[in-house]
């Protein structure tokens, strides 16, 4: 996976996490490429690792979590060998974050303009009164109606879908390259996750900044993304463009995944269920890490890891199906 | 705030009564009310949070009656209040005939072997001090109804039957992933043989692919055991899988009542075209049209007067200001709270 206008470029990441059970391989060898202007939808079920990939690219893994081996090259230069001063000048400024909660991400003391305003001049030199100019012109960037008012109010004062959009705001204060969006609209209502989901539809066609968007969901993928990246047991399993994911699943696991879901546009009467449970990731299963659940798994799946295997056009696989054996 | 009964309730009720009459009505609700009280700033005003307020309907025998709606809708409170886990501010529930409301407390407890509960998180709902045997043994000694020696057999029955192995008896819930979890959920629920479930979120704390079993599961033992469903949920694919009938509820009123085809293929509320608009659809060759209603979804210790939507609504007009709408009959078993309709 290379290309010329590649933002970023993870390579065979891995990033465990030592903990009195045992080492969990949170993200066990991955390799994940950005583009720019482009929306990278990144799916999986509850500890798969999608949220620690995300977190290792801004170097924000708690401990007992370490990353320990892998390259994280961001416009050429190399995010794991840079000092942790040289990270918080990146941090915020050219990657940021949203995460799930705002109510938990906002301070509370804090009026929703101050802490824009904070973020702003941390990174530029600017006067107050400019940085009020620039939080207000971010406010409407996101669509908030009345900004000077909303810039006075308080966390608890904003509904949900509002507190989102202050946080969307303050991440894209300093225009970042890259935004990292962890599952921003689960804890949201269907209605005010439409409103965020057309909200950022509106705001990739007017910045140019590439997302990676972390969801479990993968009808938000499939309506905001332009690729596909699923993670099962801390590897990246399948990765295509978003049309070919949705018509054509290669992996196994993914084509299950889609079957699983109940779909409302449709009658169903059963869905198809996935056997067994997602694997420790303290002790997971030799080979293929999916092979105990798998309808397909021949013997040998269980013997050898299978590799990222590029079987059509910018459709990526990690199955014995496709890779050669 | 509205005196029980009076007003816009009248008609609708005359309307539940012939219902009532109808054979293979298992519950039956009319006009319950919930609210719960809230201190004011200073602790002196008492303010109500209006919950659930003035709901009517019910759930025929056998049958899945799905209950959508967002959060602060009341959808969970009025599944517990029918269980009489909450008491009622007013209004009146049926189960066979029965009035749960004015059931005495010895009466009472007959009456939940018949009915039961399955809560959303499978983790907070199991003690974790309690065997898999405790859990799903405690509701045989409540009631009393097998003997100490039968219990164990009975028990490792139920097991099988919602997918766990005889071994698991004498496991902690630590032991088991969430999706085991709330079988043995099911099996607690399932080993009175009740008639009526109310399942709260039962598969929302779950992945994907383990929420698909845990459904299917529901279903199959719906059909074993002819159950009848109170399945409350937010998220209305899962609603759309599981239930014959849908209510969908908005700021503790009931908007729309329906069979789920008609009210997926052709909603009639407002608030209902909306919240399915919104829906993500997962094929990115389909674009979506949500329709977004103005504001956000106010408060229910205040909530606005006559039609609730009135202040979002894209249709609404002076007379949705002023009174209530009741449910309205639009063809079949399709009603719907709006006046737009009463003028068609």
């Amino acid at each position: 996976m290379k290309n010329d206008d590649t933002l970023i470029n993870v390579l065979n990441l891995k990033t465990y996490f030592f903990t009195s059970e045992g080492v969990v391989k949170a993200v066990d060898g991955v390799d994940l490429e950005i583009r720019k202007g482009e929306t990278v939808g990144l799916a999986g079920e509850s500890g798969c690792g999608k949220s620690t990939l995300a977190y290792s690219i801004t170097r924000l893994i708690p401990r007992p979590g370490r990353i320990i081996d892998g390259k994280i090259i961001f416009r050429g230069e190399n995010l794991l060998e840079k000092s942790e001063r040289e990270m918080r000048s990146i941090r915020g400024r050219k990657i940021s974050m949203i995460f799930q909660e705002p109510t938990a991400s906002l301070n509370p003391v804090f009026t929703a303009g101050d802490q824009i305003m904070e973020v702003i001049r941390l990174h530029q030199k600017v006067r107050r009164k400019e940085a009020w100019e620039r939080m207000i012109e971010m406010l409407r960037l996101v669509r908030i109606p009345d900004p000077e008012r909303v810039a006075k109010e308080y966390p608890f004062e904003l509904s949900g879908g509002m507190q989102q959009r202050v946080m969307i705001a303050m991440a894209l204060a300093c225009r970042p390259e890259l935004l990292i969006a962890d599952e921003p609209t689960t804890s949201l209502d269907v209605t005010t996750q439409a409103q965020i989901l057309e909200l950022m539809r509106e705001l990739k066609r007017e910045i140019n900044t590439s997302i990676l968007y972390i969801s479990h969901n993968l009808a938000v993928i499939s309506q905001l993304c332009n690729m596909i990246g699923i993670m099962y047991a801390g590897d990246l399993v399948e990765f295509s463009d978003v049309a070919t994911f949705f018509h054509k699943p290669m992996h196994p696991y993914t084509q299950k995944l889609l079957d699983a879901i109940p779909k409302v546009k449709q009658k169903t009467k059963r869905l198809e269920a996935i056997s067994g449970f997602v694997p420790s990731l303290i002790d997971p299963p030799t080979g293929c890490k999916f092979h105990p659940r798998c309808h397909l798994a021949k013997e040998s799946c269980s013997q050898e890891k299978p590799p990222l295997a590029l079987v059509d056009e910018g459709h990526w696989v990690r199955c014995w199906r496709y890779g050669k054996k | 705030m509205r005196d029980i009964g009076s007003g816009a309730g009248g008609t609708a009720r005359s309307k539940w009564l012939m219902v009532v009459v109808m054979p293979h009505v298992l519950v039956e609700v009319r006009n319950l009310k919930k609210y719960f009280p809230v201190r004011g700033p200073f602790g002196r005003s008492k303010l109500m949070v209006h919950a659930v307020d003035d709901v009517s309907f019910n759930i025929e025998d056998g049958e899945t009656l799905g209950l959508a709606g967002e959060s602060g809708c009341g959808k969970t409170t009025l599944g517990r209040t029918i269980l009489r886990l909450y008491e009622p501010t007013s209004g009146e529930a049926y189960f066979e005939g029965r009035n749960i409301f004015e059931l005495g407390k010895e009466e009472l407890r007959k009456l939940r072997r018949e009915m039961q509960i399955i809560f959303q998180d499978p983790y907070s709902s199991l003690n974790p001090r309690m065997t898999v045997q405790a859990i799903i043994g405690e509701p045989l000694n409540v009631h009393g109804v097998v003997e100490k020696d039968e219990q164990e057999d009975k028990i490792i029955e139920m097991l099988k039957k919602v997918g766990l192995e005889p071994e698991h008896i004498r496991r902690y819930p630590h032991e088991f992933s969430g999706g085991q979890r709330q079988r043995i959920a099911i099996a607690r629920a399932l080993i009175l043989n009740p008639k009526f479930i109310v399942a709260d979120e039962p598969a929302s704390a779950l992945d994907v692919s383990v929420q698909a079993s845990i459904l299917n599961l529901m279903r199959d033992l719906q059909q074993e055991f002819g159950l009848t469903y109170l399945f409350v949920t937010h998220d209305l694919s899962v609603i759309r899988l599981m239930s014959d009938r849908v209510a969908i509820m908005y700021l503790g009123r009931i908007v729309e009542l329906a069979p789920t085809d008609e009210l997926f293929a052709s909603p009639e509320h407002p608030y209902t075209q909306a919240l399915l608009s919104a829906i993500p659809i997962p094929d990115p060759n389909v674009e979506m049209k949500p329709i977004f209603l103005k504001g956000d979804i106010p408060t229910p210790i205040n909530p606005p007067s006559g039609c609730r939507l009135h202040p979002r609504c894209p249709y609404c007009k002076s007379m949705c200001e002023e009174t209530e709408p009741e449910l309205i009959n639009v063809g079949g078993k399709h009603y719907v709270t709006c006046h737009m309709m009463a003028k068609k």
